[in-house]
């Protein structure tokens, strides 16, 4: 497996519950090999501009998104000190969320979810898929 | 018209459907919040029902179809057979229930299960 979109690749006839199970097992080890940071419930923010990204890591289209930002990963905006990424169905609740994107408030109702934050004050909470890549685009991540 | 379906009149429905599909019932689940949740193009669903496209809002636990009466269920990177925080996902049981025999599931445009 060599890429995130990889992960959901049914290949074997399985059923997409169980190919979109194992995707969200392999989801940690796949970025892992990436240059992106896997981020963990409640972990302090690094300095600097950070960005985290939650995906679901059952749609195709925000798997290619992670694909996206880590083939451009060294390229991004030299203040943008790290991309932290985290698989959503770890959140079993919406307070679940705020171990992972810290100071947020707003209930998330759709994915990706996309926060920014610099020094560790956060400046910006976009949802959705057009909404997050046109973000990421105008940080000259995309 | 699904696209890879050779049936013209056909009862199609996509589970989590944001109307990005056309000719088909969009469902999606009773959380849904129209007010804030766009679609994958960015169309906000309001916009999308508003300009006349067909939605249904049902648990995806139980589909308000009798058995064996869809000849068509797509679904397009939409959780299944999980909870999520915001409630059961598209549930696979379902699906093969509600289809007739013959009927397709395509996930992701791609056909996965064909009802014996």
């Amino acid at each position: 497996m060599s890429t995130f979109a990889e992960l959901l690749v049914n290949s074997r006839g399985r059923m997409p519950g169980d190919v979109q199970a194992e995707a969200a097992r392999e989801f940690c080890c796949r970025v892992r090999k990436s240059r992106l940071y896997l981020r963990r419930p409640d972990e302090p923010l690094a300095s600097g501009t950070v960005v985290v990204l939650g995906v679901a890591s059952y749609s195709p289209e925000e798997l290619t998104l992670l694909d996206d930002i880590d083939a451009r990963y060294d390229h991004r905006p030299p203040d943008i000190t790290r991309v932290d990424v985290f698989n959503v169905l770890d959140c079993h609740s919406q307070q679940d969320f705020q171990k992972f994107l810290p100071g947020s408030q707003s209930d998330v109702h759709q994915t990706p979810v996309l926060g920014i934050w610099i020094d560790q004050q956060l400046q910006s909470i976009v949802t959705g898929l057009a909404a997050v890549r046109k973000t990421l685009a105008s940080l000259g991540m995309l | 018209m699904v696209p890879g379906i050779s049936s013209f009149q056909q009862l199609a429905l996509n589970l989590g459907g944001e109307g990005e599909t056309p000719d088909v019932l969009n469902q999606q689940p009773t959380w849904v919040d129209l007010a804030s949740l766009a679609s994958r193009t960015g169309k906000p669903l309001g916009d999308a029902l508003h300009s006349g496209e067909a939605f249904l809002f049902c648990d995806n636990r139980r589909l308000p179809f009798p058995d064996t009466s869809l000849d068509v269920i797509i679904t397009n990177g939409v959780p299944i057979d999980v909870n999520t925080w915001l409630g059961p996902g598209v549930q696979s049981s379902e699906i093969r229930r509600v289809l007739r025999r013959g009927g397709e599931w395509h996930d992701n445009g791609t056909l996965v299960f064909t009802k014996p």
